[in-house]
């Protein structure tokens, strides 16, 4: 199946066109409505030449070429409702036949100037700017060939234009040379930037709001949900490039269960609450404390502490923690379990495709000794070709967890995936055990369990694009316990524009067998893209055959309903709302939903 | 490896790390000289920029943007944005941190927090849609799970089986019927299932569309 994907992600590359597309800008709009462009008879236009512009959003206006200059021209819109704003790139094509002749480039002629000395913010500027933007072109031009009509103009539009201004062209007199600049850097390369504790205070963050209310036909079984919080970021708030951040949420959550006692709980929980300083470009060490997710490793999990990090001159990182655990459920109580840890980060070059992190958590729960952690990371990440990253959890058991061997893997990931444009692949192991420990993070397991329980599960995703409006999913999964083994596979489609612009019909086909039941269905769903929002309906129809049940009536069918509509603002509103309609042969239940953000 | 920590013992390492980072922060570092780390320029290469600063800077102010800014993120850098992300501030990604490319090729973690802890994965868009970081499908992902959710249980919130699920932490949980359903099995009457014996392979006589539902 890979070959296969490989394959058809391979494009077979086209043969030489006989247009040359000339890319462009525009750069000033006219009040009579027509549009200036950065391109001119030096790079092969003409007047009569049509231009493709390509604005943000889609729409792809177009327009005459009106006037030749010899680096500008002046375009007029075939519709002239539309407005092409400054800066919108644009193209047009221009046969081969009046492309200049390529070859090298002539040198600048040497700068009549002296470079501004460094040091001045306000020089450095425009020199750079103005220095920056010769190597600019040229490095431009040897990417396209636009720049070669530039500097070697001799017979450009000789033809079709007068070559007066591609001698002009020629002759330009660039005042600078390209002295320091080199491919690679930034423009303006010698700019003082602003670092952070000079930088005005800046607050961003949202808001939410989550309500869910479950019915079913059978008496008295009812679930209510009420969630609602929030998280702000403050930058440089005390003018020392520090950020300060804070997370909260206030839930409420009722459950009615027939026969048994209501369940009613409310909780404000604070996920964060923390001060950070350093660890940016500008600085090499940083560290944060109060409660914040483990920045090095957040595998070792939330801190109430205190973390110190540091970045080598080898870009390799390393750091430590100390501090309180909170117990990972929505009371996030804390002062039951410390730890401290440490980890260091191996790169393999700047541009961090691979790296490599180990790290060692020791933690202790209510005074005594508890859990001796490693976690292993790796991953690489090249931008063409096969992606790999990994994480394994690795438990040190010593005195008094006679229920482990000495090491044990008590949780892995492993992944490796393919993407291209018409496809990719994804392939994941992940292993999961009951670690022995005292902290309170899952529920409680049997003795027998914590010694045998373990789930391995080896799964193959790909999805293809044979058209732009065409998209395949496949995906199977093996998974092995300490019982059994089992495995799902699905297959699906999605089609776009089918019926209208924007809609989508998805049609998918699964199958699980699992622990405790055998599953086959179909799930059809239909929505549409807006230009503020989307919505979507979605069927699915299942048969479980339940495993283990004596009698022969051990078949449930199960239909599932559901419609979506989103909404969203340019001022940062996001609502979602959702209604359910689930059928389960002897009972149904129904459910609505919403959701509200607001960013800011 | 059994170390009985007390408070002075605490208090001591607290101290001695306190010690250490203080004496770390006090060595002047020289910043690393690769890339632009140190180079200090804009926070975004400029490299592909027109060569008319006016199109997006104010004339006196290089600082200040011009009102009608706007930046073609896929056309100028092939890099398409999508949800959140297309609206999102430019300095949001282009930070202090270092170059955006060596994050972005990381995917999502490269700026975004693992609140799941790594405990599941790297693939966050399986669950999450990019314009609320909403979680979406996740019954439908279920079902490639060796527990899919069946009858009564579709009906009920995540939490109710994943404790912690409010902060994201999912697993590892148990699928036996008794890790859920203690209470229950302890409350029942008729027959009283732990005077008889009746303590595992519930599925032997209940289907999951409602407890009640018995093997006749």
């Amino acid at each position: 199946m890979l070959l296969w994907l490989c394959v058809c992600c391979g494009v077979a590359r086209g043969q030489e066109p006989d247009e040359e597309v000339v890319r462009l800008r525009v750069s000033s709009v006219t009040p009579q409505g027509t549009v200036v462009v950065d391109r001119g008879s030096t790079d092969g236009l003409i007047v009569g030449d049509t231009v493709t512009f390509l604005p943000r959003g889609g729409r792809r206006p177009r327009g005459r070429v009106l006037q030749v200059d010899d680096r500008s021209s002046i375009v007029e819109l075939f519709d002239a409702r539309i407005s092409v704003p400054p800066g919108t790139r644009g193209q047009v094509a221009i046969p081969n036949a009046r492309r200049p002749a390529r070859g090298p480039k002539p040198r600048n002629k040497k700068p009549k100037q002296t470079p501004a000395k460094p040091g001045t913010p306000g020089t450095q500027t425009s020199r750079g700017a103005s220095q920056g933007a010769a190597p600019l072109a040229q490095e431009q031009a040897s990417k396209d060939g636009v720049g070669a009509a530039q500097e070697e103009a001799p017979g450009v539009g000789d033809d079709a234009t007068d070559g007066k201004a591609a001698d002009e062209g020629d002759e330009y007199d660039w005042e600078l040379d390209d002295d320091e600049w080199e491919p690679g850097m930034p423009l303006l390369a010698r700019v003082d930037s602003i670092r952070p504790d000079q930088r005005p205070l800046r607050i961003t963050g949202r808001t939410y709001a989550i309500g869910e209310q479950i019915w079913t036909t059978e008496s008295q079984r009812s679930t209510t949900t009420f969630r609602t919080g929030g998280s702000v970021a403050l930058e440089n708030p005390f003018g020392d490039g520090g950020r300060l951040q804070a997370d909260a949420e206030l839930n409420y959550q009722d459950a009615t269960v027939p026969d048994f006692d209501d369940t009613s709980t409310g909780r404000l929980r604070i996920d964060r609450l923390s001060y950070a300083r350093g660890g940016t470009r500008f600085q090499s060490s940083g560290w944060e404390a109060g409660r914040f997710l483990q920045r090095g490793l957040p595998e070792f999990g939330v801190l109430d502490g205190f973390e110190y990090g540091v970045r080598g001159s080898n870009g390799h990182r390393f750091g430590a923690s100390v501090g309180f655990m909170p117990e990972p459920d929505n009371r996030f109580s804390t002062a039951d379990d410390f730890q401290v840890a440490g980890y260091y980060r191996w790169i393999g070059d700047d541009s961090e495709e691979l790296a490599a992190t180990a790290g060692y958590q020791k933690s202790w729960h209510n005074g005594d000794a508890d859990r001796d952690l490693f976690v292993g990371k790796a991953h690489f990440l090249p931008v063409v070709g096969w992606n790999y990253d990994a994480t394994v959890w690795l438990d040190l058991y010593t005195d008094g967890d006679d229920q482990k061997p000495l090491l044990e893997v008590t949780q892995a990931f492993v992944r490796a995936g393919y993407r291209e444009k018409e496809g990719g692949v994804d392939a994941t192991f992940t292993h999961l055990a009951f670690p022995q420990i005292d902290r309170n993070e899952f529920r409680p397991v049997l003795d027998q369990q914590l010694a045998e329980d373990r789930r391995d599960r080896i799964s193959l995703d790909g999805w293809l694009e044979p058209s732009r409006t065409t998209r395949v999913r496949v995906g199977a999964g093996i998974w092995n316990d300490e019982e059994e083994t089992g495995g799902d596979a699905e297959a699906g489609i999605d089609v776009d524009n089918l019926f209208f612009d924007g809609n989508r019909v998805g049609f998918t086909v699964f199958g699980t067998e699992g622990a405790y039941t055998t599953l086959l269905g179909t799930r059809v769903q239909f929505g549409a893209n807006l230009d503020n929002g989307r919505w979507e309906l979605m069927y699915e129809y299942s048969n479980n055959e339940r495993e283990g049940f004596d009698s022969g009536n051990d078949e449930l069918l199960q239909s599932w309903l559901r419609a979506t509509r989103e909404f969203w603002t340019d001022s940062g509103w996001n609502v979602s709302l959702s209604a359910d309609y689930f059928d389960y042969e002897l009972e149904s239940s129904y459910s609505i939903g919403i959701y509200v953000q607001k960013s800011f | 490896m059994r170390l009985r920590l007390t408070k002075s013992t605490v208090l001591s390492c607290l101290a001695l790390l306190f010690l250490a980072a203080a004496c770390a922060t006090q060595v002047r570092r020289s910043v690393s000289q690769h890339r632009w780390w140190a180079g200090l320029g804009p926070v975004l290469p400029h490299e592909s920029f027109p060569a008319d600063c006016t199109l997006c800077h104010e004339g006196d102010s290089w600082n200040t943007l011009v009102e009608d800014f706007a930046y073609d993120h896929e056309g100028e850098t092939g890099v398409p944005l999508y949800g959140a992300h297309a609206d999102a501030t430019c300095l949001r990604c282009h930070n202090d941190r270092g170059p955006v490319g060596v994050f972005a090729s990381q995917g999502c973690a490269g700026c975004h927090e693992d609140v799941h802890y790594g405990k599941l994965g790297s693939n966050c868009t399986k669950c999450h849609q990019e314009r609320t970081w909403q979680p979406q499908g996740q019954v439908e992902l279920h079902n490639r799970t060796r527990f899919p959710l069946v009858g009564v249980h579709r009906t009920v919130a995540c939490n109710r089986c994943h404790p912690g699920a409010w902060v994201g932490n999912f697993v590892p949980t148990d699928i036996e019927c008794v890790t859920c359903h203690q209470s229950d099995l302890l409350r029942t009457t008729f027959p009283d299932h732990i005077a008889v014996g009746f303590v595992d392979n519930c599925e032997r006589c209940h289907v999951p569309t409602n407890w009640r539902q018995v093997n006749n």
